[in-house]
């Protein structure tokens, strides 16, 4: 079994995360050979990797609840409320930001509701000194 | 008075369970009064990390890390599942060691057995207990870094945890190395790397190499015991007797010096009594004591 790893990521507010990340499709396939493995407990060295900023991650949060309310918006409801997750994972040596589901192996639960009255303001539509 | 002493229980002594921020990363080994060694990917290739060594007998004692070769800042930060060579790490106690390890000046022959003692949590998957198993050297292994050769052994299972564990020769009651690296990072007994003695001698010549000497200079408990299995390896082989690993009992010769050898785990007695019972006397089994 590949053990998960343990990489610092740096979240768009510039703040340096830690992240438990799962094994990617190329470490779980079964094609790959078992090779040598350091056998210190705890993490070893190569599952702690410094891998800089996080794309994606403002990109998903605003696209999902973006799309959620563009999808939505004609039917005029009372409210709408969305709830989903983010999981960060390696992919070839990057760090990526994964749609998921709210639970399971998602790093970050992400929800929003709004009422019709009071969507979601783009980012250009925010007035200044809006930190939402 | 006879006092059995083992070579297993002598690196019981020195084999400690090795904690960096609370928590397990395998096993360390004392070879010198003032230091301890183990492997640099245990410790994450960082120097001055503050460490606590800890025996089976719940004794624990602090340390820091002095030096570690190679550090982390000169180590791919993504890379294969090995750490490169030579992957050790010196641990400067803060209290003294009242024994250390006996290092072998010499690697073993091929197909010697050799038994790994480190701390694993095998048991129950939480739990952080001592563990052995045995191997059989296999061969050598070079690595990137010229002159560093590694043993290989096989016919064993090495586990997490089983990194920094010291490898006893059964045949010289020396340690051959610490062990670092599973050939196998699945189940099977493919075997282990192990980072040989004399190269961790020469990493540090003065702390390791001179204290370790210095120290079995003044204490010969650790010699007389390596020599006594050296002793009774020869009477076995020149008698055709069942090797001391095996079964049974050996009973020296009379004399100022006798050698009892018993069981699998080549139980040496040190004694300046001899061996042999007075007559009329039921004989001994070498069961006593």
């Amino acid at each position: 079994m590949v053990a998960s790893r343990v990489i610092q990521v740096t979240l768009p507010s510039g703040d340096p995360v830690w992240v438990d990340v799962s094994p990617g499709p190329e470490e779980l396939s079964h094609d790959r050979p078992a090779g040598p493995l350091d056998v210190g407990l705890g993490r070893r060295p190569e599952e702690i990797a410094e891998l800089g900023e996080l794309p994606g991650f403002t990109e998903v949060v605003q696209g999902v609840v973006g799309s959620v309310h563009e999808s939505l918006s004609r039917y005029k409801p009372v409210s709408i409320g969305v709830e989903f997750g983010i999981e960060i994972a390696v992919r070839s040596g990057k760090a990526l930001s994964l749609l998921a589901e709210a639970g399971g192996s998602a790093h970050v639960k992400v929800t929003a509701s709004w009422g019709v009255t009071s969507a979601p303001l783009r980012p250009s539509e925010r007035a200044p000194g809006d930190v939402g | 008075m006879i006092t059995r002493v083992t070579a297993q229980d002598l690196l019981a002594l020195c084999t400690m369970r090795l904690d960096v921020n609370g928590t397990a990363t395998g096993t360390a080994l004392v070879v010198a009064p003032c230091y301890a060694v183990a492997t640099a990917h245990q410790v994450n290739g960082r120097r001055r990390a503050e460490v606590a060594l800890c025996s089976r007998t719940g004794d624990t004692v602090l340390g820091q890390i002095e030096d570690v070769r190679p550090p982390a800042r000169s180590v791919p930060a993504v890379r294969n599942s090995t750490y490169p060579p030579p992957d050790l790490a010196l641990i400067r106690l803060k209290s003294e060691a009242s024994i250390c390890a006996l290092l072998s000046e010499q690697r073993p022959a091929l197909n010697s057995e050799v038994v790994a003692y480190g701390y694993t949590c095998t048991f129950d998957a939480c739990s952080v207990t001592a563990e052995s198993e045995a191997f059989v050297l296999s061969g050598e292994l070079e690595t990137t870094l010229p002159g560093f050769t590694l043993i290989k052994l096989g016919h064993g299972q090495a586990i997490q945890g089983m990194s920094g564990a010291p490898v006893l020769g059964t045949s010289s009651g020396k340690v051959i190395g610490l062990l670092r690296t599973s050939r196998d990072s699945g189940i099977g007994n493919l075997g282990a790397w192990v980072i040989p003695a004399d190269l961790i001698r020469q990493q540090w010549p003065e702390q390791v190499g001179a204290g370790h000497d210095s120290f079995h200079s003044r204490d010969d408990r650790w010699h007389r015991v390596s020599s006594d299995i050296a002793t009774a390896e020869r009477h076995a082989r020149s008698t055709g007797a069942p090797p001391a690993s095996q079964i049974g009992s050996i009973v020296g010769g009379a004399g100022p010096t006798s050698v009892i050898i018993q069981s699998s785990f080549r139980d040496i007695a040190v004694s300046a009594t001899p061996a042999l019972p007075p007559s009329g006397s039921p004989p001994r089994d070498g069961a006593d004591g």
